[in-house]
């Protein structure tokens, strides 16, 4: 259980939500200032 | 309702929004800084302002309401509207940004009308359309502001609406969007510290949330898995993985690329900004949602409890937010703080769409298009003009809402999506895209949004949401049109940093 949730949900909407942060960390280290 | 504590709250609130409208004015010596704010928005005052014109009028109450009625599979929505704010910025802003600085756009149409070589057909399409939509979207949140205001004060409908109406346009019309982008910093700041705030009382209230979760798996098992399996068993059931996904693309593409939101990214100061406030806006942003979210899940397991009851009304669960604060916060400050953030919300969207509507009328269709020899000054006055009318033809619609608003508003963000989102990303990343394909994927986009949208609503029901059939026949359309016409200039192209790159290599 998780947070009272099924783990598979938790695990589905946490991921997700993991998942969207990893994209826009790696989307600010890989910009270019410069440019 | 109201007490002393609330009237003069609100009072202030009113007052250093119109000082701030006040100190804008002094700012404005030409139309570049009236729609623009000088493309000086530093930082914060971008990202939020990219967060609040993603944040509609109706967040609090339909948020909650949404996750009272449908539970968890309905959680994406709180991943999506946030993405909407990034997306913007990525896909978009990062080239709009570049493109739009170097050659003097005001506005999306003025790109689009370079990179397509339509400086006529297409600006005048995707500005009418703009127009419309955002009128549409207008009378929902001035609906909105007099929900809070009517519940507030116990005043009459078109009171509310006049009061809010006249505080609004006043530092629009007289600010533009300085005092647009400078309010809804105050508006963002009010309204997320707010969330912060009172959202955690009221789960803690119901229990906390590993009990709210189980007292919604006793209501339906269905609320607390990632989605519904059918949407055949309860017409609160239908977030099914299908139409998450068609949910999806509507609010993360259609959002970003709505006028009102894409417009900001031509205001920021700097390009360094696009580095991190994607996850900024996405941040702060998701938290916000997603306790406004569970404050919906606390509010129903209060309810099934027998705690609280909510109005015996259609829209019952639009009360979810309002009804959890007036139980977990009976403290008549905290109240008095909570009417303001929910104004906070309603009108930091409201006068960005104003200004929006204002800034097409004027820009892209007076003067480019009617009077291309009318001087700055004269611009300048349409703007206000225009904002005014706008202001003043939605409150009039307001006060007698179309009794379909509700669908009037989904049909918004769908033909948002459905007419803007691939003349734009075409335009942006793919050389092939011609001026026969913009316009006609933008006309044939509008046209089959309104299709699928009536006929979803009033013939039968569509599997998934209405806007994914006519994105898809407008993509189609761009890409077979494109095909068999001649493409744009090379120059053009290359002005206008054409090709599959978010920063130019």
């Amino acid at each position: 259980m998780f947070f009272g949730l099924p783990l598979h949900t938790g695990l589905i909407v946490s991921g997700a939500v993991a998942l969207v942060i990893v994209v826009l960390t790696l989307w600010g280290l890989s910009f270019r200032e410069a440019s | 309702m109201a007490d002393l504590i609330t009237f003069v709250l609100i009072g202030l609130y009113f007052v250093v929004l119109i000082g701030i409208g006040s100190w804008a004015s002094k700012k404005i010596h030409n139309t570049e800084d009236y729609i623009l704010a000088g493309r000086s928005l530093g930082f914060w005052v971008f990202t939020i302002l990219i967060i609040c014109s993603v944040c509609s009028g109706m967040t609090l109450l339909g948020v909650s309401g949404f996750g009272y009625s449908s539970g968890w599979p309905g959680i994406w929505e709180q991943i999506f509207v946030p993405l909407a704010a990034s997306f913007c910025i990525i896909v978009f802003g990062v080239k709009l940004h570049a493109v739009g600085k170097e050659r003097g756009y005001m506005t999306v149409q003025d790109y689009l009308a370079d990179r397509f070589e339509s400086p006529r057909a297409l600006r005048g399409l995707s500005a009418v359309s703009g127009i419309i939509v955002s009128l549409v979207y207008l009378v929902g949140q001035y609906t909105a502001i007099s929900i809070v205001l009517v519940w507030l004060f116990g005043i009459p409908h078109w009171e509310a609406l006049l009061i809010s109406g006249v505080i609004i346009t006043a530092y629009t019309v007289v600010g533009g969007l300085y005092a647009v982008s400078w309010t809804t910093l105050i508006q963002g700041g009010i309204l997320i510290l707010g969330v912060f705030l009172m959202a955690p009382f009221v789960i803690v209230s119901a229990g906390g949330l590993s009990h709210i979760n189980t007292v919604l798996a006793g209501v339906d098992p269905n609320f607390v898995e990632p989605w519904f399996p059918s949407p055949a068993y309860a017409p609160y059931a239908f977030a099914t993985p299908e139409f998450l996904v068609s949910f999806g693309i509507l609010l993360m593409v259609g959002l970003a690329c709505a006028p009102h939101v894409i417009n900001n990214v031509l205001a920021a100061k700097e390009a360094r900004y696009f580095k991190w406030a994607p996850l900024v806006a996405f941040g702060i942003y998701g938290v916000v949602m997603f306790l406004v979210k569970f404050t919906g899940f606390a509010v129903r397991s209060l309810v099934e409890e027998g705690t609280i009851v909510l109005p015996a009304t259609v829209n019952a669960q639009d009360f979810a937010f309002i009804s959890g604060v007036e139980y977990a916060m009976p403290n008549v400050a905290l109240w008095a703080l909570f009417a303001v953030i929910v104004l906070a919300a309603v009108m930091s969207t409201t006068d960005r769409l104003m200004l929006t509507v204002g800034t097409m009328f004027a820009w892209d269709i007076y003067k480019n298009i009617l009077r291309p020899s009318a001087p700055d000054k004269e611009v300048l006055l349409v703007s206000k003009v225009a904002v005014i009318v706008a202001a003043g033809s939605t409150l009039w619609l307001a006060i007698n809402p179309p009794p379909m608003l509700a669908w009037l508003i989904w049909m918004g963000i769908g033909v948002m999506l459905a007419t803007f989102a691939v003349p734009l990303l075409a335009g942006l990343y793919w050389r092939g895209a011609t001026k026969e394909g913009a316009i006609a994927s933008m006309g044939l986009g509008l046209v089959a949004a309104t299709v699928f949208g009536y006929w979803h609503q009033f013939v039968a029901p569509l599997p998934v949401h209405f806007s994914l059939y006519a994105l898809v026949i407008s993509a189609l359309t761009m890409v077979v049109v494109s095909l068999v016409t001649a493409s744009n200039s090379r120059g053009a192209l290359d002005n206008t940093q054409t090709g599959w790159f978010i920063q130019s290599p």
